[in-house]
């Protein structure tokens, strides 16, 4: 016993970098296991905040102030303890037969629903109401009018604070490790306590974090190009589906104008036309 | 306001509005008008800020839901009723899809072309398969002076550009009345022209238009004075 933690000290002496590489199939055990938290949880918070958004503004007196405690309510629990209160305060207390990785991402996912909900419903409201009136002076329905006009907007809004949301689900999914899920933060704890390798385990658990948090913000900087906007004619920026709709607006030009003429009532509005002066 | 007819010796009616009341919390803007509009009639209204007019338009077309009166639109009732009458009332919706509307701040939706703002509606509520609604969407863009313009976001039209791709928009429906809701207001002085020029040949095309406007010259042109 002495020996090893003799041992152990003395090692610190030297910084080992290949330890890290070494000992790679635990942090990728611990990594795959923060990455299936992180996506389910934020997939469920996903969805479950929507819902928050949508019921946020409704307009009953009794929906309004339950949503607005629910949003209030997750949001001032400091993360760490409310994955403490969930799984020992309820889930063993009161005898769930829950796990602790689905303790875990219950936790994540009620918090998250509340942020990612007031993300989305401001989103909708930065819609201009004039969108909304647009469209309906064309009669599209409400449905209509939500999916085509209101939601694609929206998207684009809450896109950059989404993706900051996805990358803090990321760091925060570390908090689980108090209740023993192997995840990335968990495996690295076992993994310096059983080495003294303090140094070289963290610097590994930092990188791999580093890396996925890198990762996220550049998926999420695409989508933020992606919704660029274009001339799709005239732009120089091409991918194979630009090319192809330019040439579809090119073909619609050309047949637009070889038609013009052919039905009168079709007149030309605003050029110099023989009834004007 | 007033109004007279332009053209035709027995006009029939299109468009009649009935004792329409309408008030934001206290302040009771419509008190019980009464409009009727009559086929290929340019009906303009003048008045001063805060009188009533962009709400007197949004009620004819129902998006802003008057508070008591009746909106009738070729032998249909729309709207919230008169008192003594109780006639079948007919889907605000079904009104909106034929009579078409332009608005100050032009609304274009901004996240897709031109041409697919010209086409949402008739796709989406018309129905029209997407190649047919293109081609149509193409030739209102077309009479509107911006077929070069199809693949245009909105961003980056000029203003009077984007009033024009908004009028196409509302013709391209086939509305029986058009509503103009101060049109020009939001352009810059030179832009003013070239929407104006579409709204002439519109009115000299023979449309039903009602238009709520501060250019005194268009009032006077297409012949009706309020």
């Amino acid at each position: 016993m002495m020996g090893a933690s003799l041992n152990g000290v003395l090692a610190q002496a030297t910084f080992r970098p290949e330890f890290i590489w070494d000992n790679r199939h635990i942090f990728l055990d611990g990594v795959w296991l923060t990455i299936r938290i992180a996506l389910v949880a934020f997939a469920l918070a996903t969805v479950l905040g929507l819902a928050v958004a949508l019921l946020r503004m409704s307009k009953s007196w009794i929906v309004k102030p339950i949503m607005a405690a629910y949003v209030n309510v997750f949001r001032a629990i400091p993360l760490l303890v409310f994955v403490l209160f969930v799984y020992y305060g309820v889930a063993i207390h009161f005898g769930f037969s829950t796990t602790a990785i689905q303790a875990g991402v219950l936790a994540l996912t009620l918090q998250y629903s509340a942020w990612l909900g007031e993300i989305f419903r401001s989103g909708i409201q930065a819609v201009a109401d004039g969108q909304r009136q647009a469209a309906m002076s064309v009669g599209m329905s409400r449905p209509q009018t939500f999916f085509r006009v209101v939601t694609p907007q929206a998207t684009r809004i809450v896109t950059p604070p989404t993706g900051n949301m996805f990358i803090g689900m990321i760091k925060d999914s570390s908090l689980v490790y108090i209740i023993g899920v192997p995840e990335l933060l968990r495996v690295s704890n076992l993994l310096a306590n059983r080495t003294f390798r303090y140094f070289e385990v963290y610097l590994g658990t930092v990188i791999v974090y580093l890396i996925l948090t890198t990762a996220v913000y550049f998926l999420f900087k695409y989508f933020e190009q992606r919704f660029q906007l274009v001339d799709v004619l005239t732009s120089k920026v091409r991918s194979p589906f630009a090319r192809a709709r330019s040439r579809q607006l090119q073909r619609l030009q050309e047949a637009v104008s070889e038609n013009r003429g052919a039905d009168s009532s079709l007149g030309r509005l605003g050029s110099p036309s023989p009834n004007t002066g | 306001m007033n109004e007279t007819p332009t053209n035709g010796s027995d006009p029939q009616p299109v468009v009649r509005l009935r004792e329409i009341h309408k008030s934001f919390g206290s302040n009771h803007v419509l008190k019980g008008i009464n409009l009727t509009v009559h086929k290929g009639e340019h009906v303009v209204i003048f008045g001063p800020s805060g009188s009533g007019k962009s709400t007197l338009l949004r009620t004819t077309n129902l998006l802003e839901i008057p508070d008591s009166g009746s909106v009738w639109f070729e032998g249909t009732e729309y709207g919230p009723g008169l008192d003594y009458e109780h006639l079948p009332r007919g889907k605000a919706r079904l009104l909106r899809q034929q009579i078409g509307m332009v608005f100050q701040q032009f609304n274009l939706f901004p996240h897709i072309t031109a041409l697919e703002n010209v086409a949402l509606a008739l796709r989406r509520v018309k129905r029209v398969p997407k190649p047919e609604a293109e081609l149509r969407a193409a030739t209102y863009l077309d009479r509107v002076g911006l077929l070069d313009k199809l693949g245009a976001y909105p961003t980056q039209l000029s203003g009077g550009q984007q009033q024009r791709v908004a009028i196409a928009r509302s013709l391209v429906m086939e509305p029986k009345v058009m509503l103009f809701d101060e049109p020009t207001s939001a352009l810059d002085p030179e832009l003013v022209g070239e929407v104006l020029a579409v709204m002439r040949s519109l009115a000299e095309s023979g449309m039903t238009m009602v238009v709520v406007t501060h250019e005194m010259g268009f009032g006077e042109e297409v012949g009706v004075h309020g």
